[in-house]
């Protein structure tokens, strides 16, 4: 057995290049497949967070906004709140040693939370008989070790006292104040996020109870939150594991062909091994250990790459993509049980298929001759996933119909495979005799090359794909960008944020009035609001700014009506539709008539636009202004403002921007963030150019006895490449056509079945064709070239085979 | 003698200096908070007496600590005080000891306050001082608890008119003053049944101030003594660095003597070990008053020992803390009743 497994491992010497060539496909995709499971491991909760101290079993939100104080006060008079914690959350920028971090802040009741956490955790001097101190900020985090840091940055804007803190468990760090303090920073007085209950269990009475004088107040336990919050990366992770679909799909095509290869190859030694007496058992069995011996090597190399390039990914996505709800730590990739599981599990899968392929290869040939059944059963797997996109389904759901979306894809490339070969049968000009001849071998295993096409399209597709989400993203971005931004100039604070907004100071505002004239300036105010559970944000604009920028027709509201208008984000994650009326606690206290729904990219998570005469009739304490922009003032030279404002206001964070300038940064901030994307496109496309040279390499080795007796019968180098570019042109031009279906298929997956049901957005199509047309045409002569060298290197080696035969 | 008169000037002035000055004194308006100083405590332990005769021990606590605000914030969680409140409650026989305690930063009308006459609220639990009597009422996990007393003898005033120094660094001292023995009766609505006290002997202890500590890690024992012969005692060792001891003498009259450092002797004869937090406590004491006939009072030698040794209080709100206070029998020159607090010095 140990001889037999020690010949048969002979011809990978022997065909080293081409193994190389596969097995590095191999390690590629499974890499990649690695990759996108470590992502979507990091993106689950943190099992080890220390905010789990502070994470009581239940809360109470208020469904409509916040908890005002003076709910609070009644709650506490009707003795419903024993125990009860405030709460309040946001986060900030503020810069250590030399980095800028976002960091969550929580705001809390540190007179009691600090002693709840464990001592080892946050070390807190409480049996001190010195005044307890309220403007203590603590920066919990999880790697430092020193116990007082300053932080330049966040003392001077803020100016609280400090301390560090140790904390447990892998989390981002964060800021904890007391909510005071918080208050003080960061939210309006007199609201509260949550109030955190330290109860063990909630009955049906104790609700009903709390119910009855605030109907918006609901207790949520904390399972339930932590569903609520794995939705925000629920989407991040539908789009990972798509990539991870495609990556597993194009890894097992390649393992599948990589067997079959290895099958085809040894023909002539497998027959030798049967003249020799080696049973039909003894042979599969010999496989059988071979391909395991593969399928590990590959494993253990695919486990060392994709941890490098999922570090290098994230140091990627840490300077892009990440934002206050996804941050992720490269010290957090690991390997978890169900990580480990999923690459067993696939492995071996992977590896069962492969050795099925191979005993089957061996003994029993696969004919297909009607391509309509095979035409017909993609066509209905194409159908019923798109069709399942049409019902809000759950993820697990959605990937099945991802799947089955691609994989219907391959019985359309053997359908259309076979009508090729019958055309090729008609060829009668001497000249294209020599392409004629790829059929023989083509027909031959139509199932192998079928995959081949199969897997260049699907690579193929994914790059189309993203090539048009990305492009019609960008352009609807675009486009509402020069929709939003139509005034010359914003000024506002460098650091805005939008849960942060910081207002611009009053001797800045009252000297632009004089300066530039009351009449041209177009004040701003955004007020952070969560409503429904879910973070958004108020904005109070000018009255001459309309808010009745319909973009569908709905009814009409008296202008004296508390009309209001709510981005489309908002109005999808709430079913919100024109006419409806919503209430905003502790914003205005009547019902709102939702006049207008427009289009809005800012936040996923939504905003709502009120007139400031209509805020200020149940607001009269006057408001801070966020951003002011400025109309028909073209000859301000921005330089000399932001200047002349630094000199007032010397602390330099203010900015005066040209309308302009901000569509450019934007457009700037937008590419940014398809840089992480576009890295695992770069991956994928890799292996597609790698699974093509593969192609190569088997098209030579499976005609090498046709191309000898060709040889023999004085076909000449040239003819011999017209068979090999024949053949590959079969398969490359069918994959392309998958790529295109299947690439256009997939960004209306991705659309339709993941961006608008969880990011509510619209996206307009856009086909970028330069893009698609460049790309399939680098596939296509990618293709092209390297037949030349490797005709050179094959054919060769193939003529030199035969003499030595 | 110039030179003389200057350092006789310049030692008044230092001594006046370094002496804390004491309160103006004047009740009922002082037994309402004083918000200038960092911490104080209404502190009310005793022991009651049920139909049966049965005795039983309690201790109330209500605390308030100042905070730092922060400044210019409008938020209504921006209290300037914290109050905190300890109850505990012990059955000797029975070897039953339950406690419970609650919190609340003066704000969102958790905290109520009234000076004249004196009332406050932390949320469920009250104490009332009107009409020459000490109303208290407290709703804990434990029941609903409340006592009328009212003061049998005169108010005391410890150290230097209430001026109590808690070590050799003059700026370590309290305004201290007691109400040695206050009686009455009450009830304890617990769950299972209703405990009805016929008479009460309690203490009652006052503290105001801003440095006990003076920055270093502290602890101390406190006994209050009421004895058969109607006299009382109150004695505290502060321990932390070099012990330091106080204490004043309280005749069957009413007259005080205030006893010094020297003249007292704390030896803790027998330690328990509380299994909850791993604090070791002395359950069992001899303490010695040595005579002073300038003063006019002769030695007393009293023995003190715990009803039961389980009367630790492990509170983790606001913040963590665990000390024993616990009621005792006295033997020795007098026989009698005692509570003893032990707060345990922790150098984490």
């Amino acid at each position: 057995m140990i001889l037999l497994l020690k010949w048969c491992l002979c011809d990978y010497r022997k065909y080293k290049f081409k193994t190389l060539a596969t097995f590095v496909g191999l390690v590629f995709s499974l890499s990649l497949f690695l990759v996108i499971e470590l992502y979507t491991g990091l993106l689950a909760p943190n099992k080890n967070d220390p905010l789990d101290r502070f994470r009581f079993p239940y809360k109470l939100i208020n469904t409509r906004g916040y908890i005002s104080t003076e709910q609070v006060n009644l709650l506490l008079k009707d003795a419903l709140l024993e125990d009860a914690r405030p709460f309040c959350q946001s986060w900030d920028k503020i810069e250590i040693n030399g980095q800028v971090r976002t960091l969550r802040v929580l705001g809390v009741d540190t007179l009691s939370f600090l002693s709840e956490v464990d001592s080892s955790a946050v070390e807190v001097d409480t049996e001190s008989f010195e005044p307890l101190d309220l403007n203590q900020v603590y920066y919990i985090d999880p790697t430092s070790g020193s116990k007082t840091q300053s932080w330049e940055s966040f003392l001077s804007r803020k100016k609280g006292v400090a301390t560090v803190i140790k904390a447990e468990g892998n989390t981002p760090p964060f800021l904890l104040m007391d909510i005071a303090l918080f208050h003080h920073y960061y939210k309006p007085i007199n609201r509260i996020d949550a109030l955190l209950l330290k109860k063990t269990e909630v009955t049906p009475a104790f609700i009903s109870r709390l119910r009855q004088p605030f109907p918006d107040l609901k207790v949520q336990s904390l399972i339930s939150e932590n569903e609520e919050q794995s939705k925000w990366t629920q989407s991040l992770r539908y789009n990972l594991n798509f990539l991870a679909l495609i990556a597993m799909v194009v890894g097992a095509g390649l393992m599948l062909q990589f067997f079959r290869f290895i099958a085809y190859q040894r023909f002539r030694q497998i027959d030798l091994l049967f003249k020799l007496g080696v049973s039909k058992s003894r042979l599969t069995r010999v496989i059988g250990l071979e391909s395991l011996i593969i399928a590990v090597l590959v494993l253990v190399i695919s486990l060392g790459l994709a941890h490098v390039i999922a570090t290098l990914g994230l140091s990627l996505f840490t300077k892009t993509l990440s934002t206050f709800y996804l941050q992720l730590d490269p010290k957090n990739l690991s390997y978890t049980p169900s990580i480990i599981f999923k690459i067993i599990f696939t492995t071996t899968l992977v590896l069962w298929v492969s050795y099925v392929s191979i005993t089957q290869k061996l003994f029993r040939q696969v004919t297909l001759k009607k391509p309509l059944p095979l035409l017909f059963l993609g066509l209905v797997g194409v159908a019923s996933s798109l069709l399942a996109i049409q019902f809000r389904l759950p993820a697990w759901a959605l990937l099945i119909a991802g799947a089955v979306l691609i994989l219907s894809f391959y019985p359309i490339a053997l359908s259309f495979m076979m009508p090729v070969l019958r055309g090729l049968k008609k060829i009668t000009a001497p000249n294209w005799l020599f392409v004629k001849m790829s059929r023989v071998s083509l027909g031959r295993d139509l199932v192998s090359y079928g995959l081949i096409s199969f897997v260049i399209g699907i690579s193929l597709s994914l790059v189309i794909c993203m090539g048009i989400f990305v492009d019609s993203f960008r352009s609807t971005v675009s486009q509402w960008l020069y929709q939003v931004i139509n005034y010359d100039f914003y000024l506002e604070h460098q650091e805005n944020d939008l849960q942060l907004p910081i207002p611009i100071p009053i001797e800045i505002e009252k000297i632009t009035d004089k300066v530039v004239g009351k009449e041209k300036l177009y004040k701003i105010s955004r007020i952070p609001l969560t409503w429904e559970g879910v973070p958004c944000q108020v904005i109070i604009v000018d009255d001459r700014n309309s808010i009745e920028e319909i973009t569908k027709e709905g009814p009409q509201f008296a202008e004296d009506a508390p009309n209001i208008a709510v981005s489309e984000p908002f109005a999808r994650k709430h079913n919100l539709r024109l006419g409806d009326r919503i209430e905003l606690a502790g914003i205005i206290p009547v019902p709102l008539n939702i006049a207008s729904i427009y289009y809005d990219f800012t936040s996923e998570f939504g905003v709502v636009r009120i007139k400031h005469s209509l805020y200020q009739k149940y607001n009269p304490d006057p408001l801070s202004w966020h951003a002011i922009a400025i109309e028909g003032a073209e000859d301000i030279d921005s330089m000399v403002f932001n200047n002349w404002m630094n000199k007032i206001y010397s602390r330099g964070d203010l900015s005066l921007e040209s309308g302009e300038s901000l569509k450019k940064r934007s457009l700037d901030l937008f590419e940014e963030t398809f840089a992480f994307t576009w890295f695992v496109v770069f991956l994928i496309s890799t292996i597609t150019l790698i699974a093509m040279i593969n192609v190569l390499t088997i098209i030579c080795v499976d005609r090498r006895q046709e191309l000898k007796q060709l040889w023999m019968m004085g076909a000449n180098r040239l003819q011999l490449s017209k068979v090999l570019l024949g053949q590959l042109a079969i398969i490359l031009i069918i994959g392309v056509f998958i790529a295109a279906g299947l690439g256009y298929l997939l960004f209306y997956f991705l659309v339709q079945g993941i961006q608008e049901p969880y990011f509510h957005w619209s996206i307009f199509t856009h086909i970028p064709w330069g893009f698609i047309l460049t790309s399939i045409g680098v596939v296509l002569l990618m293709g092209f070239l390297c037949p030349f060298f490797f005709i050179k290197l094959n054919i060769g080696s193939s003529i030199q085979n035969v003499s030595d035969d | 003698m110039i030179k003389k008169l200057i350092l006789y000037f310049l030692s008044i002035t230092n001594w006046v200096l370094a002496n804390p000055t004491p309160l103006d004194w004047e009740f009922p308006r002082d037994y309402a908070p004083h918000p200038h100083f960092n911490t104080e405590w209404w502190y009310f332990t005793g022991h009651l007496t049920d139909e049966l005769d049965k005795l039983y021990g309690f201790q109330v606590t209500f605390f308030r600590h100042r905070i730092t605000l922060v400044p210019d914030s409008t938020s209504p969680f921006n209290a300037p005080h914290l109050y905190t409140a300890h109850f505990a409650f012990t059955d000797g026989e029975k070897g039953e000891f339950v406690y419970d305690h609650i919190y609340a930063r003066q704000a969102l009308g958790q905290v109520k306050l009234e000076n004249e006459p004196f009332h406050l609220a932390l949320k469920e639990w009250s104490l009332t001082y009107q009409n020459h009597q000490f109303e208290l009422h407290l709703s804990t996990i434990h029941g609903h608890f409340s006592l009328i007393l009212q003061p049998s003898k005169p108010m005391i005033f410890h150290g230097n008119q209430g001026v109590s120094f808690k070590g050799t660094d003059r700026n370590r001292f309290s305004h201290y003053y007691s109400h040695p023995r206050l009686i009455g009766s009450g009830q304890f609505q617990r769950p299972d049944k209703t405990l009805n006290f016929t008479k009460a002997s309690a203490w009652m202890d006052r503290e105001i101030f801003d440095n006990l500590s003076g920055g270093e890690p502290i602890g101390w024992y406190w006994f209050s003594l009421q004895l058969d012969n109607q006299s009382e005692v109150m004695l505290f060792q502060v321990n932390g660095g070099r012990p330091y001891y106080s204490g004043t003498l309280i005749d069957s009259q009413g007259a005080t003597f205030a006893v010094s450092g020297k003249d007292i002797v704390i030896r803790a004869l027998e330690t328990w070990e509380s299994p909850n937090t791993g604090e070791s406590y002395p359950v069992k004491w001899e303490i010695i008053v040595n005579a002073n006939k300038s003063k006019g009072y002769s030695e007393q030698r009293y023995f003190i020992e715990a009803v039961m040794k389980e009367q630790e209080l492990e509170v983790s709100q606001p913040y963590k803390l665990s000390y024993w206070e616990g009621q005792a029998l006295v033997s020795g020159t007098s026989s009698g009743k005692a509570y003893v607090e032990v707060v345990p010095v922790r150098r984490d």
